[in-house]
C-alpha cells in the first residue's frame, strides 16, 4: 500500500483520496471479509464479493450512512466485523483505507490478474524491462548496480541459458569480445547459447516440475511408468523453441488434432504423469478421480496460477471459481478410456492409452518371436505339476487366475517384480528362461509411452458433492469458470475446446503466468512472488506494468520463449553485478526491486550437472532412457553407468534421489510451481561426501593434472579455480589453496590425494554453488 | 574420537566463521545479534526448550482425554443441529449421527484427570500433565491446519517455531542444528518441508531432520582415503575463500554457507554420538520400549531427551497416521500402542533427570476428529465408519517447563462440538509457550518486507491460568 495515499486520506478538512482497490482495498476484503461474505459461503445471506449485492450495506459516498464501516468501526464485540477469532482484527489504518474507499464511491476494480494486459507505453529508445524497472528505483531512492564483470556476465548466461558452466575458453573469448563491444558480445553469446541443444535440457527440468513428471508411479507399488519419452518431447519442445501455445495444445489435446502425429501424442504424457495407489483395496471409481483431480488441478497451477483444488469438494473461497465450474473443466479430462486394470485378488496395473513407438520389420519380427517363445515357456511351465498348496503365491496366481492375466508380459511382471526367488524346483527352468527372454524382450522392444486416448463413449460427467465420487449431483457438460474470459466461439466441447481457451488472446493470465516464472528462473524471484498463486490471495506484482508488458511481447511475438528470454538476458537490469552494498540491504534486501543483478544458490540438478562438467565427466546426449544417479545405484539395478545431466536421473518417485531432495528438489507427486531455497548442513556434506560430487572431485583432480603435465602449481589451480568458478583466482586465493597443499604434502598424502583436496575445495565455493 | 584431530579442530574454530567469520555474521545481519552468544530473554524464562510430539493427522480428542458419555448414549442418533450450526467440516456434512466412544474413561493420578484405557501409560504420569481441552484452530485441511500449529499461518513460508525459538534464543551446542525434526512413519508432514522451514528468518534456523534408518544424515562418512585432518583443512580453506569472497561481494548468503559447513564439520562425530541409544541401560529402552536396532516413534522420544540433554533447544517428533475417516477402531489400538508408552516414558525419564523442569512437552494434532460418524461406505462395508476432522474443540496435553501438573484447563459442550469454557487457539499455545521460554510473543519480531512478523501472526495471548 502506498504510505503517501494514505496519509492523504488520514489529514482531516482534505477530501479522501480514492485508495487502489487492487492493491489496497481487495486484500483487505478478501483476507477478513470474503471467507464468510463471499462466492463459497453467504453468511446472513451477505455478499461482499460482488458491489451489486453489497450496495445496501456499502452505501457509496456516504460513510456516514455505511452500515458495512458501522460494523467494522463497532466498539460492541457482538457487532464488530469481522467477528474475533474469525478473522484477524482490521487495524485503525485499514479501516480508514475502507473508509476512503466507500466515501471515493466503493468501486469494485475487477482483479488484476483476471483484467487482459494491454502493452504499457514506454518512451522510446529505452529498453523497456530496464525502463519499468528504473523507473520504480527511482522512486525508492536507489540506483541500478554497474554492469556485472565480462567473467561473471558470461557464467550467468550459461547457467541460466543452458545450465552449464562456460569453459574457461569460452570465457576468455567472451572476455575479449566484450572488450571490444559488451553489448554485441552478449547478443553473440545469448544467441549461441539459445541455440544449444543443451538449452531444452536445462529448461525441460523447469516444466517438468509442473508437469509432476516421475518414472514410476509412487505410494506403495512404485512401479516404472514409461514416461521418459514425453520428458524427451519437452527438451525437443524447448530446442525447437515450439511456440508455447502449440506447446500447450499439444500436451492439452495433441491426440485430438487432425492427424496428430507421433510427437504429439506423447504429448498428452503431461497428463499421465499424474501418480497412482496400485494397492488391491483402492475404489476404481475414486482411483480414476483421484487421476483426473489430479488433471484438472496440474492445468490450474500451470497455466492459470490457480488453487482450482479448492472447488473440488466446496466454491473457492476466494476465488470466483464455483464447484461447477470445477466439474465442467473435469469434465473435459473425464473422457479418456480406463487407464487402469486390476487383476481379482492382485493389485491394479497401467494400462490404457499406452503407445509403443513404431519398429522396423527387423525388430518388429524378433519382437514376436520372443512373445512367442515365452506365450510357449509360460504354457509348458503350466503344464508342470506343482503342488500348488506349498507354491508361493505368485505361482497360484498364475496358475489359477484369469487366463487374460496369463500373457506373456503378465507373467513376467511377476517373476520379476512381485516374485524374486527360483521358484519350485520342478519349474526354476522354465522361471530362468522366461526371465532371461523377458530381458531380451524388454531391451529390443521400442520404447512405450503413456498417452490420453479419448474413449469412444462421451462421458457422463457429474458433480461430486463435497467432493466424494460416491455422492455426485448434478451432470455437467465441458466448459471453463464462468468468472474468467468465455470460450472462443466455436470452441469444440473437448481438450482442444480447452486447449483454445487456455491460449486465447483474451486469457488474462497463461502469457502472465507463464513469463513470470521464467523470470523467477532467472532472477531466483517472480515479479509476482507467489508464482503457484495469481488469484485474491496471490501477490501483487513488484512491477506490475514490466509484466504486462513481457506478457504482451511473448503474444505478439508469437508465443516464442527464446525471443523473450533474450529481451531479459540483453536488459541492463539482468546484467547488472550482483554485489550486495549497505544501501542494498537497507532499502532492497530481497532485490524485490530488482536493484542488483541476481545471486542464488543453483537449482538441485544444475549444483550436479556443474560438479561433473568441471570434471570433464558428463556425457552430452539428448534424451533417452531414465539414468541412474551414481555407479552403485546401477550396479544394484543391474543396469549399465554413465554419468548424465540431472533432468535425465531417475525420477523414482518412492524413493528420489536423496541429493536432489536435499536441495529441494521437489517428490514430482504433484505439480510445483515454486522450489524452496534452503540451505542445510546436510547440503554441505552432500557437496563434500556424496559419490557424484567426490566422483567429480577425484576427475577434476585428474583432469588438471592431465591437461598441464608439467605445469606448477599455480597454473594448475588456477585451471581448476577458473573451471568451478569462471574467474582468475587471486594472488590471496592461490596462496590459501597452495597452504592447504603444501600442509598435505608435508603431512604424507600423495599427489593425486592433494589434488583431490583442493578440487574438493572448489567445488564447495559460496562461488561455484551460486550464480552470481 | 581421534585425539590427534582436536587440535586442528580447535584451531579451525578459532580462524572459522565462529571466530572471525562470527563477527561478520553478527554485524552483517541486521536483527540478527540475538542468534550468537547467550539468549536474550524479555523476561525470566521458565523453559529452555521444546520437545514437540506432533500427531499429525488429527487425533480422535473423544476416544483419548476428552469423555463424552453422551455420544454413547446417543449413538446413532443425529446431532441436534444446534449444536454444529456454523462449524465447518472437511468431508461430512454435519448432520450426521453421533458415534459413541469403545473405550472405557476413567479418573488417573491425584488430580484425578480423564483418559480413555487405550493410553493407560500417559494416564500413569496424569499427575504431571496439562490437559487442555479447549483447543481450538482455523483450519480444517491437514497441511494448512499442521502449518498453523507449526508456524502461526496457513500457508507455506513462514517459520516453523523451532526456528523462531533458536532465532531468539540461540542455540546451546554448537557442534547440532538448534533445531531438530525426527519423522517417525510415513509422510509426517501434508505441508512438506514447509513445517519445519526458516521462512524469513535466515537459513541457519531451519529445521534438520534426521532419519531413522541407514546414516542419520546422508553422507556423514567422509568418502575413501580422506582422513579428519585433511577434511578440517578442506573446511578451513572453503571457509577462508568464503570469507574473502564475502568481504568482496557483501552477500549475508555467504556467512551463513559459512556456518553451513562448519556445522556441517561437526555434525560429522557429533551425530553418530547422539544416534547410539545402544548405550542406553536396558532399563531405559524398556521404559520406552525401544529397540536400537529398529526405528520407530519411542527410539525418536528417546532421542528427544538425548537432543535435549545436549542442548538442542526444540525437537519435533512427528507420528503420522492419526486421519481416520474410516475404520478407525481398527486403526487406533495399533497407533494408540505406539504413542502412549513413549510419551509417558519421555515425561518420566525427563522427571528423573531433572530436565522436565525446564523442558516443555507438547502433544498435538493439527485439529481433533468430529463427534459424528462419518461413514465412508453407506452401503455397509465392515469397519468403513471414521470421524471427520474438527477444528472447532480438540485436546492439547503439556507437561514440564512451568506448566501446571495436574490441570484439565478448559471444557467442551456435551458431545464434544465446541469449546464452551476457556477456549485456547494455537496461536494462544503458541504465545504461552513462548512466554515460558522467556520470550514475548508480541515482541519477538522479524522485519520482513517492509512489515514486523512474529510466531502468532496478529493474535495469540498468553494463558496466565496454564502456568504457575
Amino acid at each position: 500500500m502506498n504510505p503517501f495515499l494514505l496519509a492523504i486520506a488520514l489529514l482531516p478538512g482534505q477530501p479522501p483520496a480514492a485508495p487502489d482497490f487492487a492493491r489496497e482495498v481487495r486484500p483487505l476484503l478478501s483476507d477478513r471479509c470474503f471467507k464468510c461474505h463471499g462466492p463459497g459461503t453467504a453468511k446472513a445471506g451477505r455478499r461482499l464479493d460482488r458491489r451489486d449485492d453489497a450496495l445496501d450495506v456499502l452505501s457509496p459516498g456516504k460513510p456516514d450512512k455505511s452500515e458495512f464501516l458501522r460494523r467494522i468501526d463497532s466498539h460492541d464485540a457482538g457487532e464488530r466485523m469481522p467477528p474475533g477469532g474469525k478473522a484477524k482484527p482490521l487495524t485503525a489504518a485499514e479501516r480508514a483505507t475502507l473508509r476512503a474507499w466507500v466515501a471515493a464511491g466503493a468501486r469494485y476494480d475487477p482483479h488484476w490478474a483476471y483484467v487482459k494486459p494491454v502493452r504499457p507505453a514506454v518512451p522510446a529508445g529505452v529498453n523497456p524491462i530496464d525502463h519499468f524497472v528504473r523507473e520504480r528505483l527511482t522512486r525508492a531512492g536507489l540506483e541500478p548496480s554497474p554492469p556485472a564483470a565480462a567473467e561473471t556476465l558470461c557464467r550467468r548466461l550459461h547457467l541460466d541459458l543452458i545450465g552449464l558452466p562456460p569453459s574457461p575458453e569460452d570465457v576468455d573469448a567472451f572476455v575479449t569480445d566484450a572488450a571490444k563491444d559488451n553489448r554485441a558480445a552478449a547478443e553473440a553469446l545469448a544467441d549461441r547459447l539459445l541455440a544449444s541443444p543443451r538449452f531444452g535440457e536445462k529448461w525441460a527440468r523447469h516444466w517438468l516440475d509442473l508437469a509432476r513428471y516421475g518414472d514410476s508411479a509412487g505410494y506403495q507399488h512404485d512401479d516404472d511408468m514409461p514416461l521418459w519419452l514425453f520428458r524427451d518431447y519437452v527438451i525437443r519442445a524447448f530446442n525447437a523453441d515450439l511456440p508455447f501455445d502449440r506447446f500447450t495444445t499439444e500436451q492439452i489435446a495433441g491426440d485430438l488434432l487432425p492427424s496428430a502425429t507421433l510427437d504429439q501424442k506423447i504429448a498428452t504424457g503431461f497428463h499421465r504423469c499424474a501418480t497412482v495407489t496400485l494397492g488391491a483395496d483402492q475404489n476404481a471409481e475414486e482411483l480414476r478421480a483421484q487421476l483426473v483431480w489430479d488433471r484438472v488441478n496440474t492445468v490450474g497451477t500451470t497455466w492459470l496460477a490457480a488453487s482450482l483444488e479448492c472447488a473440488q469438494c466446496h466454491a473457492h473461497k476466494f476465488d470466483p471459481i464455483s464447484h461447477t465450474d470445477y466439474y465442467r473443466l473435469y469434465a473435459y479430462f473425464d473422457g479418456t478410456v480406463p487407464e487402469l486394470t486390476k487383476e481379482p485378488g492382485s493389485h491394479y496395473f497401467i494400462t490404457g492409452g499406452v503407445l509403443e513407438l513404431p519398429a522396423d520389420a527387423a525388430t518388429a519380427a524378433r519382437v514376436r518371436e520372443l512373445t512367442a517363445a515365452m506365450d510357449r515357456e509360460v504354457a509348458a511351465m503350466l503344464k508342470v505339476g506343482i503342488d500348488l498348496d506349498t507354491a508361493p503365491a505368485t505361482f497360484r496366481r498364475i496358475a489359477t487366475g484369469p487366463a487374460e492375466f496369463r500373457t506373456a508380459e503378465r507373467v513376467y511382471y511377476y517373476l520379476t517384480e512381485e516374485f524374486r526367488g527360483t521358484g519350485p524346483k520342478e519349474v526354476a527352468a522354465h522361471v530362468a528362461r522366461i526371465r532371461q527372454l523377458g530381458r531380451e524382450l524388454t531391451r529390443v522392444r521400442p520404447p512405450r509411452a503413456l498417452v490420453l486416448e479419448e474413449a469412444k463413449v462421451a462421458p457422463a460427467t457429474r458433480v461430486f458433492l463435497r467432493g466424494n465420487v460416491r455422492t455426485p449431483g448434478e451432470p455437467v457438460p465441458p466448459g471453463t469458470p464462468a468468472a474468467l474470459h468465455p470460450l472462443p466461439k466455436d470452441a469444440p466441447a473437448n481438450r482442444l475446446g480447452l486447449a483454445q481457451w487456455l491460449t486465447s488472446r483474451d486469457n488474462p493470465l497463461t502469457a502472465r503466468v507463464t513469463v513470470n516464472r521464467w523470470w523467477a528462473e532467472l532472477f531466483g524471484t517472480g515479479l509476482v512472488t507467489t508464482t503457484e498463486d495469481f488469484g485474491l490471495q496471490g501477490e501483487y506484482p513488484s512491477h506490475p506494468e514490466l509484466l504486462d508488458w513481457l506478457a504482451v511481447e511473448f503474444m505478439d511475438g508469437g508465443w516464442r520463449m527464446k525471443r523473450v528470454l533474450k529481451h531479459i538476458v540483453l536488459s541492463e537490469t539482468y546484467q547488472q553485478s550482483s554485489r550486495v552494498t549497505a544501501a542494498h540491504r537497507a532499502k532492497d534486501p530481497d532485490n524485490r526491486l530488482l536493484s542488483r543483478g541476481p545471486r542464488f544458490r543453483l537449482d538441485a540438478e544444475l549444483l550436479r550437472d556443474n560438479a561433473l562438467a568441471a570434471a570433464g565427466l558428463l556425457k552430452h546426449e539428448l534424451g533417452g532412457r531414465p539414468a541412474y544417479p551414481t555407479p552403485a545405484a546401477a550396479k544394484a539395478a543391474k543396469a549399465e553407468f554413465t554419468w548424465r545431466r540431472g533432468v535425465y536421473v531417475r525420477q523414482q518417485r518412492g524413493d528420489p534421489y536423496a541429493t536432489f531432495a536435499a536441495f529441494d528438489a521437489p517428490d514430482r507427486f504433484a505439480c510445483a510451481a515454486r522450489r524452496p531455497r534452503t540451505n542445510t548442513p546436510l547440503q554441505a556434506l552432500a557437496v563434500l561426501n556424496e559419490p557424484a560430487f567426490a566422483e567429480a572431485a577425484a576427475a577434476l583432480a585428474a583432469r588438471v593434472t592431465r591437461e598441464l603435465p608439467e605445469a606448477a602449481f599455480a597454473a594448475r589451480a588456477t585451471r581448476l579455480f577458473r573451471l568451478c568458478t569462471a574467474r582468475r583466482p587471486t594472488a590471496d586465493e592461490l596462496t590459501t589453496l597452495h597452504t592447504l597443499f603444501d600442509k598435505t604434502v608435508r603431512d604424507g598424502a600423495d599427489e593425486v590425494t592433494v589434488w583431490r583436496l583442493v578440487a574438493t575445495v572448489a567445488l564447495n565455493l559460496d562461488e561455484t554453488l551460486t550464480k552470481e | 574420537m581421534d585425539p590427534h584431530l582436536t587440535p586442528s579442530r580447535r584451531e579451525l574454530f578459532r580462524r572459522g566463521a565462529f571466530g572471525l567469520g562470527g563477527i561478520a555474521l553478527g554485524s552483517l545481519l541486521a536483527g540478527e545479534s540475538r542468534a550468537a552468544g547467550s539468549p536474550k530473554t524479555h523476561h525470566p524464562a521458565r523453559a529452555k526448550r521444546v520437545i514437540f510430539l506432533h500427531m499429525s493427522g488429527g487425533p480422535s480428542q473423544v476416544d483419548l482425554f476428552d469423555p463424552k458419555p453422551a455420544l454413547n448414549k446417543y449413538d446413532g442418533k443425529p446431532i441436534p443441529a444446534e449444536f454444529v450450526k456454523g462449524i465447518e467440516f472437511g468431508f461430512i456434512t454435519g448432520r450426521e449421527s453421533l458415534l459413541g466412544s469403545p473405550y472405557r474413561f476413567a479418573k488417573h493420578g491425584r488430580c484425578g484427570m480423564d483418559f480413555s484405557d487405550s493410553v493407560p501409560h500417559l494416564a500413569g504420569v496424569a499427575d504431571e500433565l496439562t490437559m487442555i481441552r479447549g483447543t481450538t484452530t482455523d483450519e480444517f485441511n491437514h497441511a494448512n491446519a499442521q502449518l498453523l500449529l507449526n508456524t502461526g499461518f496457513r500457508r507455506v513460508g513462514r517459520p516453523g517455531m523451532g526456528a523462531w525459538l533458536t532465532y531468539g534464543l540461540g542455540t546451546e551446542n554448537a557442534d547440532l542444528p538448534g533445531f531438530v525434526v525426527l519423522a517417525s512413519s510415513g509422510k509426517p508432514s501434508n505441508a512438506g518441508t514447509g513445517l519445519w522451514s526458516s521462512g524469513f528468518l535466515p537459513t541457519q534456523h531451519q529445521g534438520v531432520p534426521f532419519s531413522a534408518t541407514g546414516d542419520a544424515v546422508p553422507n556423514l562418512g567422509d568418502g575413501r582415503g580422506v582422513t579428519r585432518t585433511q577434511r578440517a583443512d578442506t573446511i578451513d580453506a572453503i571457509a577462508r575463500l568464503n570469507r574473502t569472497h564475502l568481504a568482496d561481494v557483501g552477500d549475508p548468503e555467504i556467512a551463513t554457507r559459512i556456518g553451513q559447513y562448519e556445522l556441517a564439520f561437526r555434525m560429522q562425530t557429533s551425530v553418530p554420538d547422539l544416534m547410539d541409544v545402544s548405550r542406553e541401560s536396558r532399563k531405559t529402552l524398556e521404559m520406552y520400549g525401544a529397540d536400537p536396532a529398529k526405528p520407530s516413534f519411542a527410539n525418536n522420544c528417546l532421542l528427544a531427551r538425548r537432543l535435549v540433554e545436549r542442548g538442542v533447544r526444540f525437537v519435533q517428533v512427528f507420528l503420522g497416521g492419526w486421519d481416520h475417516h474410516q475404520g478407525i477402531y481398527d486403526a487406533m489400538p495399533k497407533l494408540c500402542k505406539q504413542m502412549d508408552r513413549p510419551c509417558a516414558a519421555l515425561v518420566r525419564d525427563l522427571r528423573q533427570r531433572g530436565l522436565l523442569d525446564d523442558t516443555v512437552v507438547v502433544w498435538a494434532g493439527e485439529f481433533g476428529r468430529t463427534p459424528m460418524v462419518q461413514d465412508v461406505s453407506p452401503d455397509g462395508m465392515a469397519n468403513a465408519r471414521g470421524r471427520d476432522h474438527h477444528k472447532d474443540a480438540f485436546t492439547v496435553w503439556v507437561a514440564g517447563g512451568g506448566f501446571k501438573p495436574g490441570l484439565t484447563y478448559g471444557e467442551t459442550d456435551e458431545f464434544g462440538c465446541r469449546v464452551v469454557k476457556d477456549p485456547v487457539h494455537v496461536h494462544d499455545l503458541q504465545a504461552t509457550l513462548l512466554h515460558q521460554l522467556g520470550l514475548d510473543h508480541t515482541k519477538l519480531t522479524y522485519r520482513y518486507q517492509g512489515r514486523d512478523f512474529r510466531l502468532t501472526d496478529v493474535h495469540g495471548r498468553v494463558v496466565k491460568e496454564l502456568v504457575g
